[in-house]
């Protein structure tokens, strides 16, 4: 479908933007931006801040451009001194009741007044007389912080709890300078988080963040949400090798700019108290911790002695890269594949917004190798099982045949405790891989921080071992995905780079599914 | 705590004039507020979900404007100008003596309460009736080219 689009000038430059397109959005494109606190590219538009003022030739006064639409032939500066004046002027406004308690807010060096400040600002004040004091430090609910003092009134927050989660817990409350933010309830709907996000300012905190660290010292990396099936876009901000926390990123066809309250928190699952940080055998009912080389060669001699008689548990928490893997490995060993993929843990049902029942990143991936048969079905004939992530064997007494168990995941679980070989594997954070949306959109997540020693993702142990069988080994996941792309239409024609920022969707999946809905 | 069935009744009737269901919330709290005196938690609550809107947008409109009372006043609400004109021709001295037999502290946006229940002072900007300022309004009704004995007169002789 060919887009109408108009021809206009910002700051001396010729744009070519679609219409309808807002000046804001326009200039965004040409690379020029344009201070804002109350727009939101997923909100409505107020025009309240009064931050975003153009001047278009022709026109009296200045525009908000955050509401103005492009139109052909515009000519618009946003540099001239007029512009300038106009939002140091209105800088100056917002701040006349502003605390301004930099050193000891925690949205200091992610502020947009702060930022605006430094090129707008007026920096003497004329405003002598005492400031109006608000509310501070106000626990709003399980996940938040509001300091009403520092509110500049944007109203995205009443539009984000209006519009987005309508559950309408914040409100705008008296008039003139004395007007304050308020949350007339607890604040407790499953994307409250977001709101710390688009709070410009530091009104609204998110408390698990809190004072941790100074936001100058984190380090930031693309990743995606490992919550669910929907695949959040996702930055996990980190410090000297922790993740510190997970914030959204922009994805239009997935999560718009929001993530969930508890996809928020699973960067905690890194450091767990039950991670599998060392591989083991068991001897006499007794888990020994051993070397990574010496678990991996016993794995290995299981694996070749049962080779054909090997049930597989594969798992929809793992990457496409790790599922492909292992289906490389099973098919070199002559083995079956791998048995249907195990039911998502409960937790909550599809929401209109983005959480979907379906806790596992990667399901669509997953399945495309994995086969249709149980697990239970699978282990009646077996002589070796290989499970993977999941607590699929808690009890293999059931299975007397049963020589050997090998688990290969990231946490403790009873399977886990009744295998012969653990070997832990990388977490999501750790490695590089792509996973596969509920809309089969492949998605791809990059290492963040460093998995404990010697503990590399599942592909790599499945490469390796197939190497024995007369396997390739992957030397990266970028080749263990172009292997891919050959081998399954779900990847057909895509590459690891291609992937880009957004993913990419498989044409026939994501017509398919959105037909459907 | 319930609406007053003819309060219901009234609503009803507002929510036909306007378009929208929001549009309805300035006559439906002045109603409301005859009825209880003031809007406290409760009743925003009550007026929410009788018009099922958001409670937030209702105490919105409550919290901006000065003559919807957060918490219960006097029988007799005086509001006594003390803008422009009104102080020219000598408010704050009448405000003084009001202040002084009623035994309270006149303020903005909302006075002191007596004791006994019977008066609230708030002091208020132009009532547009600088004609014949100095002025006062008690409830519903305009006093005007007031003194101190005519404030006195009117005090007394209120029932
Ligand atoms: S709390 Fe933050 S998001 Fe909400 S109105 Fe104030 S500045 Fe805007
Ligand atoms: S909706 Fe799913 S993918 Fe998105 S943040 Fe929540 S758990 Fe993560
Ligand atoms: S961003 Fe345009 S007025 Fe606020
Ligand atoms: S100043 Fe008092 S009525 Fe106008």
């Amino acid at each position: 479908m060919a887009q109408e689009t108009v021809k206009i000038t910002i700051n001396g430059k010729e744009v070519v933007a679609p219409k309808g397109t807002l000046i804001i959005e326009a200039a965004a494109q040409a690379g020029v931006e344009i201070p804002h606190y109350c727009y939101h590219p997923h909100l409505s538009r107020p025009a309240v801040c009064r931050m975003c003022l153009v001047d278009v030739e022709g026109q009296r006064k200045l525009q908000p451009s955050c509401s103005t639409p492009v139109q052909s032939g515009q000519v618009i500066r946003t540099d001239s001194p007029k512009v300038q004046e106009a939002v140091r002027e209105v800088l100056e406004f917002t701040l006349i009741n502003h605390p301004l308690d930099c050193p000891v807010c925690d949205q200091a060096g992610e502020c947009g007044l702060q930022n605006n400040y430094q090129d707008y600002g007026l920096y003497n004040t004329k405003f002598t007389l005492p400031k109006v004091h608000k509310a501070k430090v106000q626990k709003i609910g399980p996940t938040l912080t509001l300091d009403a003092e520092r509110c500049i009134l944007c109203s995205r927050c009443v539009r984000f709890t209006d519009e987005i989660t309508k559950t309408h817990e914040m409100g705008i409350m008296q008039r003139g300078d004395h007007a304050e933010i308020r949350a007339v309830k607890e604040v407790n709907n499953p994307y409250s988080t977001n709101l710390a996000d688009i709070c410009p300012v530091g009104a609204l905190t998110q408390n698990d963040f809190r004072f941790k660290v100074r936001v100058w010292y984190l380090k930031h990396e693309q990743s995606i949400c490992p919550g669910c099936a929907r695949g959040c876009n996702i930055v996990v901000d980190h410090y000297r090798g922790e993740a510190q926390r997970m914030r959204p990123r922009n994805n239009n066809a997935v999560n718009q700019s929001w993530m969930c309250d508890d996809g928020r928190l699973l960067y905690k699952a890194i450091r767990s108290e039950d991670r599998l940080n060392a591989p083991m055998l068991r001897k006499d009912g007794k888990r020994l911790a051993v070397t990574p080389s010496v678990a991996f060669s016993e794995a290995l001699q299981l694996l070749e002695k049962h080779a054909k008689h090997t049930a597989t548990q594969g798992s929809a928490f793992v990457s496409n890269e790790d599922a492909f893997a292992l289906a490389m490995l099973l098919k070199m060993m002559q083995a079956p594949v791998a048995a249907s993929l195990r039911e998502s843990p409960a937790g909550w049902d599809d929401d209109a917004l983005l959480r979907k029942a379906d806790r596992t990143p990667n399901r669509t991936g997953a399945s495309a190798f994995s086969g249709t048969e149980d697990f239970a079905v699978r282990l009646k004939n077996a002589t070796l099982a290989l499970v993977i992530q999941e607590d699929a064997l808690p009890d293999r007494s059931l299975y007397p045949q049963l020589a050997g168990v090998i688990y290969v995941g990231t946490h403790d679980c009873p399977t886990a405790k009744a295998a012969d070989v653990v070997l832990p594997m990388a977490m999501w954070a750790e490695y590089e891989g792509s996973f596969t949306n509920f809309q089969g959109r492949v998605q791809r997540f990059r290492p963040v921080v460093a998995a404990p020693e010697g503990v590399v993702p599942l592909w790599q142990l499945a490469s390796r071992w197939s190497q024995a069988f007369g396997g390739k080994l992957f030397a990266s996941a970028a080749e263990v995905f172009r292997a891919m792309a050959t081998e399954h239409p779900l990847f057909a024609k895509m590459t690891f780079d291609g992937l880009g920022e957004l993913g990419l969707c498989a044409p026939s999946t994501e017509q398919s599914k959105e037909a459907q809905a | 705590m319930q609406l007053k069935p003819e309060t219901k009744t009234k609503i009803k009737a507002l929510l036909e004039r306007y378009p929208q269901r929001q549009a309805t919330l300035l006559p439906v709290l002045h109603l409301v507020q005859e009825d209880f005196g003031y809007l406290s938690d409760e009743v925003e609550e009550l007026v929410a979900k009788e018009l099922d809107i958001p409670r937030a947008a209702v105490s919105e409109v409550v919290t901006f404007y000065t003559m919807f009372y957060r918490e219960p006043i006097g029988k007799y609400h005086i509001m006594a100008c003390h803008n422009l004109s009104c102080t020219l021709m000598g408010a704050e001295k009448l405000i003084q003596h009001l202040e002084h037999r009623l035994g309270v502290k006149s303020k903005a946006p909302l006075g002191e309460t007596t004791e006994d229940r019977r008066f609230t002072l708030t002091r208020v900007e132009c009532l547009g009736a600088c004609g014949e300022a100095p002025m006062m309004q008690i409830n519903d009704k305009y006093h005007l080219n007031l003194t101190i004995e005519k404030i006195d007169k009117i005090l007394e002789e209120l029932p």
